[in-house]
């Protein structure tokens, strides 16, 4: 009787310790059986090939990451007033006394973002692991970022979707072979944007691999891998994916005159101070810009490297140098680790700095200058379907809530300055246009533009489409056409 | 989706979701399995289950242990990770012990150990739904208790051993 109640005693014991286990729940309207068509998200640890052990070891490892605390956005999509305090944080490099890491974080895995390229998201790995065996836990982790990890405007397409586990890689030079266990069933692409940004996630995280700048995608031992429409029958490098039209591959450097515009001129020495933002002056856009102070240099220049080798391990996969005629007031390395830009390195040699900026692909960039202060600007990205090669529409974008009246901000490299615009309704007709100028026509440097535009009272709300262009000098059709759809409220 | 469906999984989710981590001690794993039982669950329909939450758990310690096999390295650097105790907090770290100990049970017992003092069912349930000969039920129980005290108190003495 005793050793029974014993039993029981301990019995309830244990059953308050279970109950007070820290579990993290997920909520009704974000379970499986709450899906549309719900996942059947089994835990798949089958042996592929004989890459078994990567394989499992990487299945098993990305469980336990995602299991650990430390998981936490590195690069996370924020609204513009929130990036707008952590870029203020991060502008100036922070004295402290514990020892500052000197490269990079591989160990992240990529997110995706709507009508943008993904973002990073920080999956810490063991260091003992090998390069294979990364990138199969990196994969898998991405099966387990749960809805409540996303960070602000970004999704997963790949949680309770098809893939749930089972990745075999094989490295050859800069090309990885990754094959997913997907037991021949289709990726589900239902979601808007979903067959992009599964493609990307899987691409960007796949690549983030020292050394790795391309990866060939396949399922089930070697079968060519389809998401939604597309069928992936070559190796994909991040450029591949990420929406922008390529940059030219040559990689040749360009010098950019720098002029005094109003007297009286600045003299002295010549002080550069750089800093950085991302999202802040438009979303996805990320900017760098060096203030002059003092007398301004003839010109500077700007090249891109590729990166991603053994030597240049602080770097990701491409390097833009900046050569500036100047002193940095704060030259070293500066860790930002938010997609595009992961660093910045600057350098001070015979009164000349160099920046070289770490980043995580090619993606379209323009320079700009500005006055009062005088500035060195570089910006880069922003909404894929808002960039053309002349054009970069920073606001408004997609997504903005309904409005009737609202300024366009952007910059243009184009003939003579001349900006045009066309707002069309839902029936493409055209409901109001206009023409505005740039701070300056075509050249090497882009232009800054701003104009605002009022819906017609007779426009109907719904869906709008503004356009912006520059008309051709020879037969006036349009050229670096963007179009960004809008609510009209 | 019903409102009969939100109310099952209100009232059950955190229940059978803390059941499965003390059974696997692995929350992702629990995780899967909990929500993979209602997805079953759902499938089944709601007036085909008799006893919904002891279903669920039945289905969800099945969905668990089925891949368990196949993770030992995971147990291992579970094992290895510990639980964390910070100083003074003896009821705390009573619970850690014997959660402990409960993950050293083979799982037949650890899911028995559960089934009974979690979820309060009787013997005669436990043996129906787990397929368990109903007289072997409290013999396994009984032999669980004995080691899961013995681990306990091997773990207060050792806790105490090390401070």
């Amino acid at each position: 009787m005793t050793d029974e109640r014993d039993d029981e005693m301990l019995g309830r014991a244990l059953s308050r310790a279970i109950e007070t286990q820290d579990v993290s729940e997920t909520a009704f309207e974000r379970s499986r059986v709450a899906m549309p068509k719900p996942n059947v998200g089994l835990f798949i640890f089958q042996r592929v090939g004989g890459a078994a052990a990567v394989l499992v070891f990487g299945a098993l490892l990305a469980s336990w990451i995602m299991s650990r605390p430390a998981l936490q956005p590195v690069a996370a999509s924020e609204t513009p007033a929130a990036s707008a305090i952590a870029a203020g944080a991060t502008a100036t490099p922070v004295a402290t006394t514990t020892p500052q890491p000197v490269a990079i974080d591989h160990d992240v895995i990529y997110v995706a973002r709507i009508g943008l390229p993904p973002v990073s998201f920080r999956a810490p790995l063991a260091s003992n692991f090998g390069r294979e065996q990364r990138i199969a836990a990196h994969i898998t982790a991405l099966r387990a970022l749960r809805p409540d990890s996303w960070p602000p405007d970004t999704r997963n397409f790949l949680w309770g979707n098809t893939f749930q586990g089972g990745v075999s890689v094989t490295i050859s030079g800069e090309l990885a072979t990754v094959d997913l266990l997907l037991e021949d069933k289709p990726w589900s692409v239902g979601e808007t944007g979903a067959a992009t940004g599964i493609l990307q996630q899987l691409v960007y995280t796949a690549t983030e691999e020292p050394g790795i700048r391309a990866v060939l995608f396949t399922h089930d031992r070697g079968q060519q891998m389809r998401i939604g429409d597309v069928a992936i029958t070559q190796p994909l490098t991040r450029e591949n994916v990420f929406g922008y039209k390529p940059v030219d591959p040559r990689l040749i450097g360009e010098e950019f005159p720098l002029a005094c515009t109003a007297a009286p001129c600045p003299t002295g020495a010549t002080k550069l101070t750089a800093s950085q933002s991302v999202d802040v002056v438009g979303r996805g856009v990320t900017r760098f810009t060096i203030q002059i102070d003092g007398a301004l240099p003839p010109s500077f220049g700007i090249s891109p490297l590729k990166a991603d080798t053994p030597s240049t391990a602080w770097a990701g996969k491409y390097v833009l140098r900046i050569d500036v005629a100047g002193t940095e007031v704060k030259p070293g390395l500066e860790l930002v680790e938010r997609t595009p830009l992961r660093a910045i390195r600057s350098s001070v040699d015979g009164g000349r700095t160099t920046y070289e900026l770490a980043m995580d692909d090619l993606r379209p960039w323009r320079v700009v200058t500005l006055s009062n202060p005088y500035r060195v600007v570089i910006d880069f990205g922003g909404y894929v379907t808002s960039v053309s090669d002349s054009i970069a529409v920073y606001a408004p974008v997609p997504g903005d809530p309904p409005m009737r009246q609202f300024a366009v901000r952007g910059l243009a490299s184009v003939f003579e300055a001349s900006v045009s615009w066309r707002l069309r309704d839902s029936t493409q007709r055209v409901v109001a246009n206009g023409v505005t100028t740039a701070s300056i026509g075509t050249s090497r440097q882009w232009g800054t533009f701003e104009f605002n535009v009022a819906v017609p009272s007779s426009a109907a709300p719904g869906d709008m489409w503004l356009e912006v262009y520059s008309a051709s000098p020879k037969d006036g059709s349009d050229l670096g056409l963007v179009r960004v759809q809008l609510k009209v409220g | 989706m019903t409102d009969a469906w939100r109310e099952l999984y209100d009232t059950e989710y955190p229940r059978l979701l803390r059941a499965l981590l003390a059974i696997g001690g692995d929350p992702d794993a629990a995780e899967d399995a909990a929500q993979e039982a209602f997805v079953r669950a759902h499938r089944t329909g709601l007036d085909r289950l008799e006893r919904p939450g002891a279903w669920l758990l039945v289905v969800g310690t099945r969905e668990l242990l089925r891949h368990r096999r196949r993770r030992r390295i995971e147990d291992q650097r579970w094992a290895q990770r510990g639980s964390p105790q910070p100083p003074g907090m003896d009821s705390i770290a009573d619970r850690a012990d014997l959660l402990a100990a409960l993950r050293q049970l083979p799982d037949r017992e650890r899911t028995v150990v559960v089934a009974r003092y979690y979820y309060g069912l009787t013997y005669d349930e436990i043996a129906r739904l787990f397929a368990i000969k109903s007289g072997t039920v409290g013999a396994t129980l009984h032999h669980a208790i004995e080691k899961l005290r013995q681990l306990h108190i091997a773990g207060r003495l050792a806790r105490g051993a090390i401070r």
